[in-house]
């Protein structure tokens, strides 16, 4: 389990951008931040998983402070998908391979358990076949399968997501989040940063709902909606239908 | 089209094939440049001067005290730039940067005239003074870089004022100290005619070293171009990997600059001509820019001394002629893709 106990920070010569958070990721959960833009969850996210020193306050991993660990050992515990930075010009199967990183030691090559763990990733997300395709001229929702991948040959308990959904089309974005759910069903811990509401209501467990540098709410889908918050902090209106058990949400604006 | 597809060579065949003709260029490159010149001498004559040694002949004297030293200066040369700029480029995040237009050869050159000038005899000092020239000018940019808000063209703008300032630096020495360097005018454009075997003899250690890094960092280089937020979750210590490469995208320029004056647009051509075969993979372009640079510029060099024979001109400006549109065409090549 990660847990952050009253974390502040501030980017060099901003103001405070997070302000006295205690939050925890539950094991074994689907955990989604969420919040307007500038709100603070993606920095959230990338202090949690030791992108970023903390200001103040401290983050504990399985009861450890992550500051104390060093970065292969943190690495073997915690991945992360970036959001999209450029695509790199270089093959699928190199690219899932930097997954093994933080096992090799430097300059030692590839071992039979990491390939067989890169092997059992791509098979895991469908990518085996197109393994020699260079990433940069992969569909967008081909290259997102191909980082989950790296993250997955990574073989971590938990994974973190910074909006894994951005740019791509609809159809594909339930596609990534059926593969997210599969992660969840692997025993992975997973925290994810979404904008798309919809998304993050019908696929997580736990939302933590962020406003302005601090919580203004979290607990499971329903108690969110139930507890008006999602409304007032997104300043819209939430329409729920149920439908054979399932529960879906339209979004309105607020009169 | 599947049969094409099907057809179609992953990037370690590739980079092998790559490989096998850069050094096959190299090997060729080589002969040309032992054999080809104001007077001709066959391979046969060469390896028969080189294996009898003998001092007397005339083939010998022009081998061993003109073209050898000229060709290995030129193959260590090209090498060096070659790999820094790859280096550069992949650290930096920026195809545009290359030993020479960030300023990295002119901190080197800075260096070089100031030792030459306190310093006259003491030419062991001369690729460290480079070296140390080339780190703090690539420091300098990089921390520019890594600045928030940084276009990659802001980066090249801030890398040619940088190099103006050096630049100014240098005529300085070489108007308070005229002696100071030894064909001080074919320095300042890059050039190898001046180039001895005991001009090399220092400067190879460093691009030997520099190389043989880099070959091991390669793998690095292409998890840092992931990003930083990327690498550092993979485990990497991301700002002591860039230090590193930078350190030794420094030592090779700075070694090279040493001896062979500020030849440019090694390490933006020979990068970016191995990419379109390559792409970005730096596993495959770090071998293929060692020997690619190093056939280049030798063939470079030859048609300098050969173009206008009986007169000859310094490497570096042919260089600049075929580097400068070269880079104009990545600029807007660069601008299209929106990468400014």
């Amino acid at each position: 389990m990660i847990e952050l106990k009253h974390i502040s920070f501030a980017y060099p010569g901003a103001e405070l951008l997070l302000k006295d958070i205690s939050v925890s990721f539950p094991r074994g959960r689907i955990t989604t931040i969420l919040g307007p833009n500038g709100s603070g969850k993606s920095t959230l996210l990338r202090l949690a998983c030791g992108l970023l020193p903390p200001g103040e306050g401290e983050i504990l991993l399985q009861g450890r402070k992550i500051e104390s660990m060093k970065p292969k050992e943190l690495a073997r515990q915690v991945a992360m998908l970036a959001q999209s930075n450029q695509p790199p010009e270089i093959e699928v199967g190199e690219l899932v391979s930097y997954g093994r990183y933080p096992y090799q030691r430097y300059g030692q090559g590839l071992s039979k358990e990491d390939i067989c763990r890169i092997e059992e990733a791509m098979e895991r997300v469908k990518i085996s076949s197109y393994r020699h395709r260079m990433v940069n001229r992969l569909s967008g929702g081909e290259r997102q399968r191909a980082y989950i991948a790296m993250a997955l040959a990574q073989d971590t308990e938990c994974i973190f997501l910074d909006e894994p959904t951005t740019y791509l089309d609809i159809h594909i974005r339930f596609e990534l989040m059926g593969l997210v759910r599969q992660l969840h069903q692997a025993g992975k811990t997973i925290v994810m940063v979404l904008h798309d509401l919809n998304l993050a209501l019908e696929y997580s467990h736990h939302i933590i709902l962020m406003e302005q540098g601090k919580i203004a709410a979290s607990g499971t889908p329903e108690e969110i909606i139930r507890s008006g918050m999602l409304d007032r902090v997104f300043q819209i209106k939430t329409h729920t239908f149920t439908e054979e058990g399932n529960s879906y949400y339209y979004f309105a604006q607020k009169e | 089209m599947r049969r094409i597809k099907e057809k179609q060579f992953t990037n370690q065949q590739k980079g092998r094939l790559a490989l096998a003709v850069t050094i096959f260029f190299t090997l060729g490159a080589v002969a040309l440049g032992l054999t080809m010149g104001s007077s001709k001498i066959t391979l046969g004559t060469v390896l028969e001067a080189l294996l009898t040694g003998d001092t007397t002949s005339a083939a010998y004297r022009i081998i061993v005290h003109s073209r050898l030293p000229r060709v290995l200066g030129a193959l260590l040369a090209g090498s060096a730039f070659a790999v820094s700029g790859s280096i550069l480029q992949a650290v930096l995040q920026n195809p545009l940067a290359s030993p020479n237009i960030i300023g990295v050869n002119t901190g080197a050159g800075l260096l070089v005239l100031l030792c030459s000038a306190f310093f006259p005899s003491k030419t062991a000092l001369l690729p460290l003074a480079a070296f140390l020239g080339a780190l703090i000018t690539s420091l300098l940019i990089f921390a520019l870089a890594m600045g928030k808000g940084v276009s990659r063209i802001a980066l090249v703008l801030t890398g040619i004022a940088v190099s103006s300032m050096l630049g100014a630096g240098m005529n300085c020495i070489m108007i308070l100290y005229p002696d100071a360097y030894i064909g001080a005018s074919t320095f300042l454009v890059g050039g190898l005619s001046t180039v001895t075997l005991k001009n090399l003899e220092f400067p190879v250690w460093y691009i030997l070293v520099g190389l043989v890094l880099s070959m091991v960092m390669r793998r690095d280089m292409n998890i840092i171009a992931l990003g930083s937020d990327t690498a550092r979750s993979l485990g990497m210590a991301v700002g002591r990997m860039r230090f590193l490469l930078v350190m030794t995208a420094a030592m090779l320029a700075g070694a090279a600059v040493s001896f062979a004056g500020l030849i440019g647009f090694v390490g933006l051509i020979v990068p970016h001509a191995l990419r379109f075969l390559l792409g970005n993979d730096n596993r495959y372009l770090v071998p293929a820019g060692i020997f690619g640079g190093a056939a280049f510029v030798v063939l470079c060099d030859l048609l300098a001394r050969l173009l206008f024979a009986p007169y000859e001109i310094p490497v570096g400006i042919l260089l600049s002629f075929l580097g400068g549109p070269f880079f104009i065409y990545l600029i807007v090549h660069s601008r299209r893709k929106g990468h400014d």
